[in-house]
């Protein structure tokens, strides 16, 4: 069945939204009240049809039964548990939300696998995630055919990053690029221009940097372990290179079809000794605490005023351009990853797709992608944004004027998907990638702290993942 | 024929009647605790046995292959990792740091508990608080409070005036504030332990000293210290092991950070076994630290056994 977009009714979202001011104003004639009361009888018996109509369409989802998914803390899923009792309504049954930091998700998920059955019916996969998973997951090819799922919606960039070896493994939920957020009221009053290249980041920060009580230059990623880790192979594409010797393409590097020599690792490299250099530099210009700053604390100094400029995942954005007490709101410009020398602007890919695994009781198969397709609505992801996840993977929904009120990035993001300025090279798609992640988070973590300088920190990386990639059996 | 009382008790050969009967007793008493046996050997020793097999083996739970014969090359691999000697060596750091100093204050709460001062049995309930939350629910309370950007600690510090203290992120400090943490969440279960060993201590002994006419120091390091040594033993063997294994702390604190000073062993084996998610040698780190639990328990098992004996 084909998903119409445009003239399907709400899915009861009345229930979410704000209390209406009072009906009847005091002091009004006895007729006109009655007729008013007419009125809106009349009215409410018409919204009713809407979102019974509704209800009886998003009722159908679950029928009675419970459904179980595993996900992760990040801004989709917190609006899931948000608004979980009300999803529940609309569902017409149990909705089982299991939400797990980064790394205890990742080892569930692995766990999970090596079950004969699996304890979810849906599991959120990260973007750079599906090559590790591709054994895990169930093709969802046969159903997007058998049930005429509209794929054209769909961001390219996010739709087929959910793909491996022809085979589509996840449906995009939360797909969002990581760019740089900066505060424009910062830098029109410092006289600068938004930053293109890292260099014009450097410059800033040192500009911006302690220019006012508590403002640091720029927050980011620094703590130990996957957030540093995955920084830095980030901030290596914005030089211009994959952490593995993928085979480059015009536009960066393939990720299609990757060959065992294809995994040597690529750290100890022109564009990884700049990229150490670059976080180095950076350490001067960043907040207080810097070594311990992962995700949620580097949003949360950006958003009370603590740092001019953050790398951010666009979708977290909603932390502060919906919460009407943070300093940041509405004083944020956003740009793609600023890049290196001779190096093209491209943001890394990266956020949530919802797939399902494939040592799944086979009886629950269909209703797994029926709460799939649901959840992965145009209106469901409306909603969504309305709540605190500003990201939208979809075209329709990207140019809702009430999407675009809320969340100013997702028009940016936009813009940058249309630009071909997002890619998901950046985090190949290999099962090596979080041991990859894990050695980078350590190593340049001792660089950071100045127990390695940046030259011994990648030769270090690289001769650590070389190690992984051999006891791997790759060459 | 059927065996008198006495046949048991007679002295000399025993009858082969008796001698049946034996064997069928012995039988009887296999027989009733071979479950509680089975329970103990797949309870205790299986899990062991296949940590033993799988640091054998090369197995990454990411990929499809199953796990691959690798001999001792697991081993090999951890004994030229400087990263695991490095955690080997914080752990023992932290377990020396922070025992050390739950010791000394535990001891010197009980004895304050000990007096027979008002509102001290309402205080002494308070004072256990902390032990009773989840370790998990402590890191991350400490956490926020250390944190240099929005941390009560560095607030109130910077308020007195001085300037942020970096309290996650500064090596030695880093190791310094999950020793206060574990010292604040711990200390009490050390305090009530010796301060039951305290009340359990005969007061005559004390009479008896004080009849010979021992100083007060004197009754302290003659009378009391040597007969709260079990006592002292045990919460050693408890906490020493207890440290060695923990890993709530560091997982919610400082993730090993910053550059590997509070990597304990047991983060390093998580992110090992868990993230990476390498098994096999995640398993022989596993191995090697429960050789390194047993060396340390055996240590203190042994003070406290020969104590037994030359009693």
């Amino acid at each position: 069945m084909k998903q119409n977009t445009s003239t399907r009714p709400l899915p009861a979202v009345t229930v979410w939204e704000a209390k209406p001011q009072s009906l009847f104003p005091r002091k009004r004639h006895s007729s006109l009240l009655s007729l008013a009361l007419v009125g809106v009888s009349i009215g409410f018996a018409t919204l009713n049809a809407h979102a019974a109509a509704a209800t009886g369409q998003a009722g159908s989802v679950l029928d009675g039964q419970t459904i179980r998914i595993l996900a992760i803390g990040d801004p989709v899923f917190q609006v899931m548990q948000k608004i979980h009792d009300d999803m529940e309504k609309m569902a017409g049954g149990k909705i089982e939300l299991d939400v797990r930091p980064f790394d205890v998700l990742h080892q569930q998920v692995l766990l999970n696998a090596q079950n004969p059955t699996s304890s979810y019916d849906i599991i959120a996969i990260d973007l750079p995630q599906f090559g590790e998973y591709k054994s895990f997951l169930l093709d969802l090819n046969p159903l997007i055919k058998q049930t005429g799922f509209d794929t054209t919606d769909f961001h390219q960039a996010a739709w087929t990053g959910a793909q491996v070896g022809g085979k589509q493994l996840g449906i995009p939920i939360q797909p969002h690029p990581e760019i740089l957020a900066y505060r424009k009221d910062l830098f029109e009053e410092a006289g600068l221009q938004p930053p293109v290249t890292t260099d014009d980041v450097l410059a800033a920060a040192k500009k911006l940097h302690n220019s006012k009580p508590g403002l640091a230059g720029i927050a980011w990623n620094a703590a130990r372990g996957t957030p540093l880790g995955q920084t830095f192979i980030q901030v290596m594409g914005s030089f211009g290179q994959a952490p593995i010797d993928l085979p480059r393409t015009d536009h960066g590097f393939s990720i299609d079809n990757i060959k065992p020599e294809n995994m040597k690792p690529m750290i100890d490299t022109p564009a990884g000794l700049a990229t150490a250099k670059y976080l180095k530099a950076l350490m001067d210009y960043s907040p207080p605490g810097i070594l311990n700053m992962a995700w949620d604390e580097r949003v949360r100094v950006f958003a009370q005023g603590g740092a001019a400029m953050t790398y951010i995942w666009s979708g977290r954005s909603a932390i502060y351009e919906l919460d009407p007490q943070a300093t940041a709101r509405g004083k944020v410009g956003y740009v793609v990853h600023p890049h290196g020398p001779n190096a093209a602007p491209v943001s890394p890919l990266g956020g949530w797709n919802l797939g399902i695994p494939s040592n799944v009781d086979k009886s629950r198969i269909p209703l797994a992608w029926k709460v799939i397709t649901w959840l992965t609505s145009p209106e469901m992801m409306k909603e969504y944004t309305k709540y605190g996840d500003c990201v939208s993977p979809r075209h329709s929904v990207s140019q809702d004027p009430e999407v675009v009120m809320h969340c100013p990035v997702v028009p940016v993001v936009d813009e940058m998907a249309s630009k071909g300025e997002l890619a998901d090279w950046q985090r190949p798609p290999v099962p090596e990638l979080q041991q990859i992640v894990d050695v980078l988070g350590s190593v340049m973590h001792e660089m950071l702290a100045g127990k390695r300088t940046p030259e011994d920190a990648v030769k270090e990386s690289q001769q650590q993942i070389d190690r992984i990639m051999r006891k791997a059996g790759y060459y | 024929m059927e065996a008198s009382r006495t046949d048991y008790f007679s002295l000399g050969e025993p009858k082969p009647d008796s001698m049946k009967l034996a064997v069928e007793r012995r039988r009887a008493t296999w027989l009733l605790i071979a479950p509680a046996f089975v329970v103990l050997l797949g309870l205790n020793l299986f899990p062991i046995v296949y940590a033993l097999y799988i640091s054998c083996h090369y197995w990454m739970l990411a990929r499809p292959q199953p796990p691959r014969f690798a001999g001792l090359s697991n081993y090999q691999e951890l004994f030229f990792d400087a990263r695991f000697r490095n955690s080997v060596l914080v752990s023992l750091k932290f377990i020396v740091l922070a025992v050390g100093i739950e010791m000394l204050l535990g001891f010197g709460l009980a004895f304050v508990f000990n007096t027979r001062l008002r509102g001290m049995a309402t205080l002494r309930k308070l004072t256990l608080l902390p032990s009773l939350v989840m370790p998990l629910v402590v890191g991350l309370v400490w956490f926020y409070m250390f944190n240099e950007n929005f941390g009560i600690v560095n607030w109130f510090w910077v308020v007195l005036g001085g300037t942020r203290v970096p309290f996650l992120t500064q090596g030695a400090l880093a190791l310094l504030s999950i020793v206060a943490t574990d010292v604040w969440q711990w200390t009490p279960f050390v305090m009530l332990v010796f301060f039951a060993a305290l009340q359990a201590l005969p007061e005559y002994v004390y009479e008896a000293a004080r009849i010979d006419g021992l100083s007060g120091s004197q009754i302290f390091f003659r009378v009391t210290l040597p007969l709260l040594r079990p006592a002292i033993l045990i919460v050693l063997i408890i906490r020493a092991v207890d440290a060695l294994r923990s890993l709530e702390l560091v997982f919610m604190m400082t993730k090993g950070g910053p550059a590997g000073d509070t990597e304990v062993l047991p983060w390093y084996l998580y992110t090992t076994g868990f993230m990476s998610p390498d098994l096999g040698y995640a398993a022989a780190m596993a191995v090697l630290m429960l050789a390194l639990v047993t060396i340390l328990s055996q240590l203190f098992v042994r003070q406290l056994e020969s104590r037994e004996v030359t009693r």
